[in-house]
């Protein structure tokens, strides 16, 4: 399997290319778990492998898919970030205000007047609306990344606690209260097909597609694995780990904002409670998709199927009418069950 | 049984990691009492033959026997309670716990209320450490000592066992003489007590110093055990590598010109006094100091690792301020760490990753990285090293010390600088890679870089050297012509004693 190859002084190693099943279990265990569970899901369920569940299935995914593609970078950096429920939020509540002609709703009583109106009055074109909500995503994203990098907090503490604020800058946005109706455009976001592809599914493979080509080919994807598996290293080596960090956080805000939009357009509403525990959903698909979470190992194609697994774990559930609350007892034995398989597989 | 002349054999023991074949039949008795030494050339097998004697790897095939008896260690905590103490060459202390504690983690001393006894446990510690001469502060976190510092704690703590075979893997690759001396007093003190020792190093000088016995390792085969006393160091050269190793410093035919980097009344942490220096084009200027001598700290303030507090750093008389290694890079000020696990490597990226890591930027295509460019760069350098690798995607974790050692060497070469500082650039190199390193570092200054040699090998310093700043105690406190010099005034003045 080795030949030897000499020159002048010394010997290189060629290793022939290891092959078989165990190899094949060890890069792709987590689509064995994947299709394992889709198996099994055939099988308890008439319902499941229709053409209708299995969309229904990928649009559940989707708003998941796209915050946890965000949070993939922050993950490889040995980060975390827990503010992306609320951001995503708040996302839905200031594209809210947006279209309703004004910024902020902190009196309600001056405003209920438009709103019983039922009338928008966007200020922005769509698209300008959409991305200024994406920036402001970001813009709690830089937040995080300074409090980490130049404040030298912990993630876990720096992102809990903007958490905490942004959950409460998209009530106090909202006025405590939902904002019904958007305009036909975001509604598209939301509920639009592109021929057979709800346009949420859509949305997700094209983020999924960037990022992966941005982790797998660019010097900055590169640079996010350094700095995730040697940040000492990677600074020595001229790598400017504060700012690959920053922007970490700073994707992961504006890719949680982005999926905030495309469900406030699929709800027809801003409901600033929406996105609580998504931080978690998106940290237990990072970790059934392989993601060291001590960061620089893992791929985002991992975490997509990882919120598969997590999408379809819900589904099966409800096919197989187990009520919510033995719901997530399941939920949360079958996540563990994922995530040492995962391990099993990958330390053979 | 027990009273076998050997504590410990190995008996055709084979060993395979992906790819690799580590061990090869290898079968290696050790006489009790003795100080066996294990050479060979990097990744030969050595650090793989002791982590199975110490139960840290499981054997693939073969018989371990310990006083006669077949052992099967599971872990490194069971072959530790049947006598057997391992120094490994990567520092295994946790960094965040202090000497004492990393000295006595999971067998804490506690008084007779079962409270851990901290005050007797740190008499213990400075009694282990105190042999070496070399102050390290108890009370810090161990990341927050020098590599040797940490090297000492490492020793004083494989010492505090009372086993019967203590294994030293490359003990001296980061010591100066002063330490190494007193390391060497140790280990006789331990053979006289009838303590078995196990010394790997690829400093020959060593082996002739402290061995009885050595066995030479090639491509995980023994190649030979014989009694030191009747081998010769070109033997042992012979018998690692396969063939004739010329042992001479390559000779320097350029003469160094223009001043390039200028270093005036610089102040900055760890340096006790302003320092200054020049490095000429093409010239390569030692640096050479004891433990804790304030060399790493004046390479890092020129680097951009620490802020300089005051003073000047020119290059080519213009001006320069460098406020991250990033910025040193860019602007041709670059500088090859001391410690390669944690500011050399990223061990879980590839051998090819590592090396092109400080011109990712460079060979970009529109923020792509160019993976072409990428791995033709890589396969030079690993090509000019010899560096041992089962392929340029293999990760640098898998490969051998010396052989990540290369890889880091790889790394700054490639990185093109116009001052290129080498913190230890041999540590842990085998003598053949050792001379072709030599090579490439007096080739480099032929072209034309400025060069800064840090090293704990006075020889070495000596031998490659135009001019030589001697350190002591964050100082430099003196400037010799090598040609002029012999090795014990250099060695006087970084002790302080002339
Ligand atoms: N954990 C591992 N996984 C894969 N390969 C390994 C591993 N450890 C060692 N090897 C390989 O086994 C071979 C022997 O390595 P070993 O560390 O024993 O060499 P060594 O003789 O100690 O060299 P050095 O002088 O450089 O320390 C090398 O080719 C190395 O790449
Ligand atoms: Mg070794």
């Amino acid at each position: 399997m080795t030949q030897f190859e000499k020159n002048e002084s010394v010997v290189t190693l060629r290793p022939g290319r290891r092959t078989g099943i165990g190899q094949l279990m060890l890069e792709y265990n987590l689509y064995i778990i994947l299709a394992v569970l889709l198996t099994i899901s055939s099988i308890v369920s008439r319902e499941f492998f229709t053409a209708n569940n299995l969309t229904n299935l990928l649009l559940r995914c989707s708003f998941n898919g796209i915050i946890i593609s965000g949070m993939t970078f922050v993950i490889l950096t040995g980060g975390t970030d827990l503010s992306v429920g609320s951001v995503f939020a708040f996302a839905g509540v200031f594209l809210a205000t947006l279209q309703r002609g004004y910024f902020f709703r902190f009196m309600p009583e001056l405003t209920t007047a438009f709103e019983q109106a039922g009338e928008l009055n966007p200020i922005l074109p769509l698209p300008a609306a959409v991305a200024l909500t994406v920036v402001v995503g970001g813009l709690v994203g830089l937040v995080n990344g300074l409090l980490v990098t130049k404040a030298k907090m912990p993630p876990f503490a720096a992102t809990l606690g903007t958490m905490v604020a942004v959950r409460g800058l998209a009530f106090t946005y909202a006025g405590g209260f939902p904002i019904p109706g958007f305009t036909e455009g975001v509604k598209w976001l939301g509920t639009g097909q592109l021929g057979v592809v709800p346009v949420p599914v859509a949305i997700w493979l094209v983020v999924l597609v960037v990022v992966w080509v941005i982790l797998k080919f660019t010097v900055f994807g590169r640079e996010v694995y350094a700095v995730g598996g040697g940040e000492t290293a990677a600074h020595f080596s001229g790598i400017r780990a504060d700012r690959v960090k920053i922007a970490v956080y700073v994707i992961s805000g504006m890719l949680a904002a982005l999926a905030g939009v495309v469900m406030a357009g699929r709800m027809n509403a801003a409901e600033p409670r929406e996105g609580a525990g998504y931080e978690l959903d998106a940290i237990a698909a990072v970790a059934i998709g392989g993601t060291l979470m001590s960061g620089g190992k893992g791929s985002v194609l991992g975490t997509a199927a990882g919120a598969i697994v997590l999408g379809l774990i819900a589904n099966i559930l409800n096919l197989t009418n187990v009520p919510p609350y033995p719901q997530q007892i399941a939920k949360g034995l079958i996540i563990l069950g994922a995530v040492l398989m995962q391990r099993f597989v990958s330390t053979r | 049984m027990a009273d076998s002349q050997y504590v410990l054999e190995m008996d055709k023991v084979c060993k395979s990691f992906p790819g690799v074949k580590a061990l090869d039949d290898v079968t290696f008795s050790v006489k009790r009492g003795d100080c066996h030494c294990l050479v060979g050339q990097n990744g030969a097998g050595k650090s793989t033959l002791i982590k199975i004697l110490a139960g840290a790897y499981p054997l693939d095939l073969g018989v371990v026997r310990l006083d006669g008896r077949k052992v099967t260690f599971r872990s490194p905590d069971q072959a530790l309670r049947m006598g057997i103490s391992v120094l490994y060459q990567e520092l295994a202390l946790n960094p965040y716990f202090n000497a004492v504690e990393n000295i006595f983690i999971g067998r804490e001393l506690s008084n007779r209320w079962g409270i851990i006894d901290y005050e007797r446990m740190k008499r213990e510690a400075a009694d282990l450490i105190d042999p070496f001469g070399v102050h390290v502060n108890l009370n810090v976190p161990i990341r927050e000592l020098s590599v040797a510092q940490q090297q000492i704690v490492a020793l004083a703590k494989a010492l505090s066992f009372d086993s019967k075979v203590v294994v030293f893997d490359e003990p001296s690759a980061v010591l100066t003489t002063e330490e190494l001396e007193r390391l060497f007093a140790i280990i006789m003190r331990l053979k006289q007590s009838g303590v078995t020792v196990i010394y790997i190093s690829h400093r020959l000088e060593e082996i002739f110093r402290i061995g009885d016995m050595v066995t030479v390792l090639r491509d995980g085969r023994v190649v030979g055990t014989t009694p030191v006393a009747e081998v010769t160091q070109p033997d042992l050269v012979r018998m690692m590598v396969g063939r004739d190793v010329g042992m001479e410093f390559p000779a320097r035919k350029g003469c160094p010109s223009e001043t390039y980097l200028e270093v005036a009344n610089v102040r900055a942490p760890g340096l006790h006094s302003e320092a200054s220096l020049v490095v000429r084009k093409g010239e390569i200027l030692g640096i050479f100091g004891l433990v804790g001598s304030g060399r790493t700290e004046l390479a890092h303030a020129i680097a951009g690792m620490s802020r300089v507090e005051y003073g000047e750093i020119r290059l080519k008389g213009e001006r320069l301020s460098i406020q991250s290694p990033a910025d040193g890079i860019r602007k041709g000020v670059a500088l090859l760490p001391e410690n390669r696990k944690d500011e050399g490597l990223v061990l879980g990226m590839s051998v090819a990753e590592n090396t092109t890591m400080p011109i990712w930027r460079r060979i970009q295509k529109v923020g792509l990285l160019d993976r072409r460019e990428l791995r033709c760069v890589a396969d030079t350098y690993v090509n000019k090293l010899g560096v041992k690798t089962a392929g340029l995607d293999y990760p640098v974790r898998n490969l051998s010390g010396g052989n990540q050692q290369k890889v880091v060497l790889a790394k700054w070469l490639a990185a093109n600088s116009q001052v290129l500082i080498l913190d230890e650039p041999t540590r842990g190199v085998d003598i053949g890679a050792k001379m072709e390193i030599y090579r490439l570092v007096v080739d480099a200054a032929e072209q034309g870089l400025g060069i800064v040699l840090i090293s704990s090998e006075l020889g070495e310093v000596l031998g490659l050297a135009d001019r030589v700043l001697v350190m002591r105690a964050g100082c430099i406190v003196g400037e010799f012509d090598p040609r002029e010099v012999d090795q014990e005034t250099i060695l006087a003045r970084a002790m302080g004693v002339a």
